[in-house]
C-alpha cells in the first residue's frame, strides 16, 4: 500500500521562473477589469503551481487539474481564502459539463485554461477552445451579458456557450438553432452548479415548467394529495424537494432520452428492471397498464427495498396485500390499466400529485364543493356507468332523482326514508347519513366472486358469515345487518332519525322465514335481504326491488316484467296485475292464502319493527 | 475525521481506570466517582479537566433506513463501531451507512441542507448542515432529525469532532476560521481557535479530528494559498484551544525543487499515535508519526483509483478507508494502518 505522491517530485525551476515570467507581463497589461480573470491578482499561479513544490507537468493531467481545480472549488474545499490579506468566499462549481449529448465526458479544463490571458477571457475561459467536432474556436469571454458574453446572439459564436455545440436546440455554432434569451447571463438559468443544465440544477429546478413535451411536475406535488409530504419535511414549498425523492421512483439512466423509466425500486440500481413509458399513461391503456409493476414494487409489506418511508417527510408507504390485489376485479384488465389512469383507464393519477384525495385521476380536476362527488361515488361512477368499461352499470340507479318518502305512516314515519344508501351529497345533507362506496367495497381487494369486504364494521366485532344472527342465512344478509344493527364502520354514520334495528329484529327469531322453520320460503330457504331489496339505489322506498323474483330467481308470476314502484308507504302505490308490492308474495300469486292485501305498512301493522 | 476508534477508547478507559484509584488515595472521590458501566446522562460540569467523566455509553451500531441512492459526492466521514462509515454526501444531501468496497449504501437520511462535517456519538449522529449553518442532530436509529443548534451559529460546519467522555463536540466552522466547542444538545459553548496567522491560528482551514487518546484536536488548513505566507498545514491544539504542534506541509526542498509534502489537507484521522491525512490533489493518504511529527509513508493515489481524497477512516481492524470524490467511492486499504 505504499507509493509515494506521483507525478509531483520534482519541479523545473527554469520552466517555473519563464512561466513566471510570462504571466507577470500578462497580468501587468491586462486591463483593470472587475471580473474574474486569468492569473490576476485573484487567481494567483500559486493557487495551482506551487502545490508540494511539484512541477507544471503535473498539471497536464486532466484528474490532476480537475483535482486541483476542485481541491478549492469542490463540495469540501475552504469556505474562504486569503487573498493577499483579503477574504474572499471561494465559489462552489463542483459539477462537470457533461450532459447527455456528450460523448466524452469534459473537465474543467476544457473551458477554463490560463491560456485566455491572451484574451483577456474572463473566468479563466480559454480564448482558443479546441472543440469536440468543430476545430479550434475562438472564444471572446468579457461580459456577463450583453455584447461578448456566454451567447450573445450575434452572428459571430464566440460565445463560450455556443463554440462547442452542434447539437443543442438553441445557440449551435452555426447559428442554425434558435437563439433564446441571447446576451443574457445564460448561468441563471444553466447554473455552474447544475453542470449548466437548464433552470438550475436539480429535478425540481428544470421541472418546474414545461420541459419540451414534458408538462410541469413540481407545481401537481402542490395538490390536495401528493407523493413526498414536503411539508412535513419543513421544506417551505415542492421547490425544495431533493432529488433523492425522485429518483426513488425515476430511473435516470436515460434521462432527457425519450422515454420516463421507472424503477423496481426492490431492485435498486437494476435498471433492466425499470418501467419504460414512451408514451402517455394519463391517456394510453397500454402505457398506464405498465405502470402497476412499479406501484406494486413500493406498495407491499417492504416499500422501497425495505424503506417504508422512502421519501423526505416520512410518511408511511400503504401496503397492498399483493396476492389479494393480483385476484382484484379492478387489477390490470383489457378494460382498464389497473393502478394508473385518468380515472377511466385507470384510477390514480400521477404519482406527483392529484387535486383529489388518495391521488386519484384525473389528477388536475379538483372535486366540486360540496359534494365532492369526483372523489366520492362519482369517481367510481365514472367507470360504473352504461358506457363502462366497469360492466355494471351503478350509476343508473343512483342518477335517478332521489325518491323521500311522500307519506310517513306509522312506524315508517322516519321522514329520512328513501330509495338507496345516502352515497351522495344531496341524500347525506338531508339525511345526515354518511356512507361511500368504500364502506361496503374495497377497490384494491374485491373480486368478481365476492365484490365486498368481509366486514363492513370490523368495530363490533361480529364478523358477517359467522352465523351472528343466524346459520341458516347467507354471508350477504349478515354483511347488511353488520351496519343495520345501529353500529357503523369507519367513516359511516347513520340519519338523523335512527334506522330500524334489523339484527335485533330478526336475531332469534325465524320471522325471515316464511311458513316457519321448516318450511322457508315455500319450503326453499330463508327470505334474504336481497330478496327484497338491493343495496345501491333502486328507485323504490326501502331500497326495495322493482321486480320481485322468486327463490329461483324468476320474477313472481304476478309481474309483468316491469316491477314494482313503491314511492309512498302506502304499499298499494302500484298494483301489478292485481297485486302490490308486498302481497304480490303474501297472497295467491305465491300460492299463499289468507293474507291481507290492503296496504301493509301504512295500516301499522307490517314493518321490520314487528317480527310479521 | 470526527470519529473515536476503538483503540483511543480502549486507552482512554484505561486512563480511567488508572485515575479512579490515584484519586481514591488522594482523597479526592466520593461516590459520585464509583464507577460506572457506561451512561448516556450529561457528564458533570468540568468533569474534563478534573478527571471526573464516567465512561461513555457505547456508540450503538447507526441503523438507518434502507436507500437505493448511490455516493455522488462524499465529502466527510465517521467510522461507526461495527468499521462501516457514515459517509456525508454533499451532492445527494444525504448521510449514508456504508460497507466499505459495497456500491450499494446499506442506508441512510436526507438531510436539511447541504451537509459538510459529520459524527457519531452515543446514540446521535451530529451533521453539518452548511445551507442552515447549524449543526443538526439526527437520532443514529433510523435517522430521523431530533434538533439543530441556532441558526446562524456557524457559518460553515466543514467539520465535527466528538469527545464522547465529555460529551462535547468540536465544530471546525470555516467560515468563521474557528473551533466552536458545543454540548451534546448543539448548543454553542465557546471558542477556543480563531482566525488568524501563526499555528496557534487557523487560516484556511478544511476538516477536524479528534485524538482521545492524546486529548488533541488536528485540524487540516490549506494555509496561504497564494504561497506567500505559511504554508499548508496540520494544526494540533489541546481541548483549551491552547497550541500544542504543526505538523508543515512544505516537504523536502533541494536545488531541484521539493517532494513530500502537502498542500490541500483535508479529512484527518487519529490512530495508535499516528496521523493520517486525505490530501486531496495527492490523491493519496499520508501518515505521520503524532510523538515526531515526521512523514511514515503514504497510501493511495491516482493508479490505485482515488480521485479527489476528501477524507480518511481507520477502521478497528486496521483497514484504512478514503473517500474518493470525484469516483464516488469508499476505497479501503485492508489492513493499511501502520503497525
Amino acid at each position: 500500500v505504499s507509493a509515494r505522491a506521483k507525478g509531483l517530485g520534482r519541479a523545473g525551476w527554469v520552466g517555473r521562473a519563464l512561466v513566471v515570467g510570462l504571466v507577470a507581463t500578462a497580468i501587468s497589461l491586462a486591463p483593470d477589469a472587475g471580473e474574474l480573470r486569468a492569473q490576476s491578482p485573484l487567481h494567483n499561479c500559486d493557487f495551482c503551481h506551487s502545490l508540494h513544490g511539484g512541477d507544471f507537468q503535473a498539471l497536464t493531467d486532466y484528474a490532476t487539474s480537475e483535482d486541483v481545480c476542485l481541491s478549492c472549488h469542490g463540495d469540501a474545499g475552504p469556505a474562504q481564502v486569503d487573498r493577499d490579506g483579503q477574504l474572499v468566499t471561494v465559489p462552489r462549481q463542483s459539477a462537470i459539463h457533461d450532459g447527455s449529448k456528450h460523448t466524452t465526458p469534459t473537465s474543467c479544463w476544457d473551458c477554463h485554461n490560463h491560456e485566455a490571458e491572451a484574451g483577456n477571457n474572463w473566468t479563466m475561459i480559454q480564448s482558443s477552445l479546441p472543440t469536440p467536432n468543430s476545430g479550434t474556436k475562438t472564444v471572446v469571454f468579457t461580459a456577463r451579458t450583453g455584447t461578448n458574453s456566454f451567447a450573445d446572439g450575434d452572428g459571430t459564436y464566440d460565445g463560450v456557450c455556443e463554440v462547442c455545440h452542434t447539437i443543442t436546440s438553441q445557440h449551435r455554432n452555426d447559428g442554425t438553432a434558435g437563439k433564446h434569451n441571447a446576451a443574457t447571463d445564460c448561468t441563471q438559468c444553466h447554473t455552474h452548479d447544475s453542470g449548466f443544465q437548464g433552470a438550475g440544477g436539480g429535478c425540481t429546478g428544470c421541472h418546474s415548467s414545461s420541459q419540451g413535451p414534458r408538462r410541469p411536475i413540481v407545481p401537481e406535488f402542490s395538490r390536495t394529495t401528493h407523493h413526498v409530504d414536503w411539508n412535513a419535511a419543513g421544506f417551505a414549498s415542492p421547490d425544495s424537494i431533493p432529488d433523492s425523492d425522485c429518483t426513488t421512483c425515476h430511473d435516470q439512466s436515460q434521462h432527457q432520452q425519450g422515454s420516463v423509466r421507472l424503477w423496481d425500486v426492490d431492485q435498486p440500481g437494476n435498471t433492466g428492471a425499470s418501467v419504460v413509458l414512451t408514451g402517455d399513461p394519463n391517456t394510453i391503456l397500454a402505457e398506464a397498464a405498465k405502470v402497476e409493476a412499479h406501484c406494486t414494487s413500493c406498495h407491499d409489506s417492504d416499500g422501497a427495498n425495505g424503506n417504508t418511508t422512502p421519501f423526505s417527510g416520512g410518511a408511511t408507504v400503504p401496503a397492498l396485500d399483493l396476492p389479494a390485489w393480483a385476484a382484484a376485479s379492478h387489477e390490470g384488465t383489457t378494460a382498464i390499466a389497473g393502478c394508473y389512469g385518468n380515472g377511466l383507464i385507470g384510477c390514480h393519477s400521477s404519482g406527483h400529485g392529484s387535486e383529489k384525495k388518495f391521488i386519484l385521476g384525473p389528477g388536475d380536476v379538483a372535486p366540486t364543493a360540496p359534494a365532492l362527488e369526483e372523489e366520492e361515488e362519482g369517481f367510481c361512477l365514472r367507470c360504473h356507468d352504461s358506457s363502462g368499461p366497469a360492466s355494471s352499470d351503478i350509476a343508473a340507479g343512483f342518477n335517478q332523482t332521489i325518491l323521500w318518502a311522500q307519506n310517513p305512516a306509522g312506524t315508517q314515519s322516519n321522514p329520512n326514508l328513501n330509495d338507496r344508501h345516502d352515497v351522495q351529497y344531496d341524500a347525506q345533507s338531508r339525511s345526515g347519513a354518511v356512507i361511500e362506496c368504500v364502506s361496503c367495497h374495497n377497490p384494491h381487494y374485491d373480486t368478481p366472486a365476492q365484490p365486498h369486504v368481509t366486514d363492513p364494521d370490523p368495530n363490533d366485532g361480529r364478523v358477517p358469515g359467522t352465523g351472528q344472527v343466524d346459520p341458516e342465512l347467507n354471508f350477504v344478509s349478515e354483511f347488511c345487518e353488520d351496519c343495520h344493527d345501529g353500529s357503523f364502520g369507519p367513516n359511516a354514520s347513520g340519519p338523523s332519525s335512527a334506522m330500524t334495528n334489523i339484527r335485533s329484529t330478526y336475531s332469534g327469531t325465524d320471522m325471515y322465514k316464511p311458513g316457519g322453520s321448516t318450511n322457508k320460503w315455500n319450503g326453499q330457504g330463508p327470505v334474504e335481504c336481497l330478496d327484497c331489496h338491493i343495496p345501491h339505489a333502486s328507485g323504490n322506498l326501502f331500497n326495495t326491488v322493482k321486480v320481485v323474483r322468486q327463490p329461483n330467481g324468476d320474477p313472481v308470476p304476478s309481474d309483468g316484467g316491469a316491477g314494482y314502484t313503491l314511492t309512498t308507504n302506502a304499499s298499494r302505490d302500484r298494483t301489478i296485475n292485481g297485486y302490490d308490492w308486498c302481497n304480490t308474495c303474501h297472497s295467491n300469486s305465491m300460492g299463499l292464502t289468507g293474507m291481507n292485501r290492503d296496504n301493509c305498512f301504512k295500516s301499522g301493522c307490517h314493518d321490520h319493527d314487528k317480527k310479521w | 475525521m470526527a470519529t473515536a476508534r476503538r483503540h483511543t477508547f480502549g486507552v482512554t478507559i484505561l486512563a480511567y481506570w488508572l485515575l479512579v484509584p490515584a484519586l481514591l488515595v488522594a482523597g479526592c472521590a466520593g461516590d459520585d466517582l464509583v464507577p460506572r458501566t457506561g451512561t448516556n446522562d450529561p457528564p458533570p460540569a468540568g468533569c474534563e479537566t478534573t478527571g471526573d467523566c464516567p465512561p461513555p455509553a457505547a456508540n450503538p451500531e447507526p441503523s438507518l433506513p434502507p436507500t437505493f441512492e448511490t455516493l455522488a459526492s462524499p465529502v466527510r466521514s465517521a467510522i461507526t463501531p461495527a468499521g462501516r462509515l457514515l459517509v456525508v454526501d454533499s451532492e445527494r444531501e444525504m448521510v449514508f451507512y456504508v460497507e466499505p468496497g459495497s456500491a450499494q449504501p446499506l442506508g441512510g437520511f436526507q438531510t436539511r441542507g447541504k451537509p459538510l462535517g459529520v459524527a457519531l456519538m452515543g446514540s446521535r449522529i451530529y451533521v453539518g448542515n452548511v445551507t442552515k449553518g447549524t449543526l443538526d442532530i439526527h437520532d443514529s436509529q433510523g435517522g430521523g432529525f431530533r434538533r439543530a443548534s441556532n441558526p446562524g451559529s456557524l457559518e460553515y460546519p466543514a467539520g465535527i469532532a466528538a469527545d464522547p467522555i465529555s460529551r462535547k463536540l468540536y465544530v471546525l466552522d470555516g467560515g468563521t476560521g474557528e473551533i466552536k466547542v458545543f454540548d451534546e444538545l448543539g448548543q454553542l459553548q465557546r471558542v477556543i481557535v480563531r482566525r488568524g496567522t501563526g499555528d496557534d491560528r487557523l487560516l484556511t482551514p478544511t476538516a477536524i479530528a479528534i485524538d482521545t487518546g492524546r486529548a488533541e484536536l488536528l485540524v487540516s488548513d490549506y494555509g496561504d494559498v497564494n504561497g506567500a505566507g505559511e504554508g499548508a498545514s496540520i494544526k494540533i491544539f489541546d481541548y483549551e484551544g491552547n497550541f500544542r504542534d504543526v505538523i508543515r506541509g512544505d516537504g523536502s526542498c533541494g536545488s531541484l525543487g521539493c517532494s513530500g509534502g502537502f498542500s490541500r489537507p483535508q479529512g484527518l484521522a487519529a490512530y495508535e499515535g499516528r496521523v493520517y491525512l486525505a490530501d486531496a490533489v495527492l490523491a493519496q493518504v499520508l501518515i505521520y508519526e503524532r510523538s515526531t511529527l515526521e512523514r511514515v509513508t503514504e497510501i493511495g493515489g491516482r493508479d490505485l483509483g482515488i480521485r479527489l481524497a476528501l477524507d480518511v477512516a481507520v477502521t478497528p481492524d486496521r483497514d484504512v478507508l478514503v473517500l474518493s470524490n470525484r469516483t464516488a467511492t469508499v476505497v479501503a486499504f485492508p489492513g493499511g494502518a501502520v503497525p
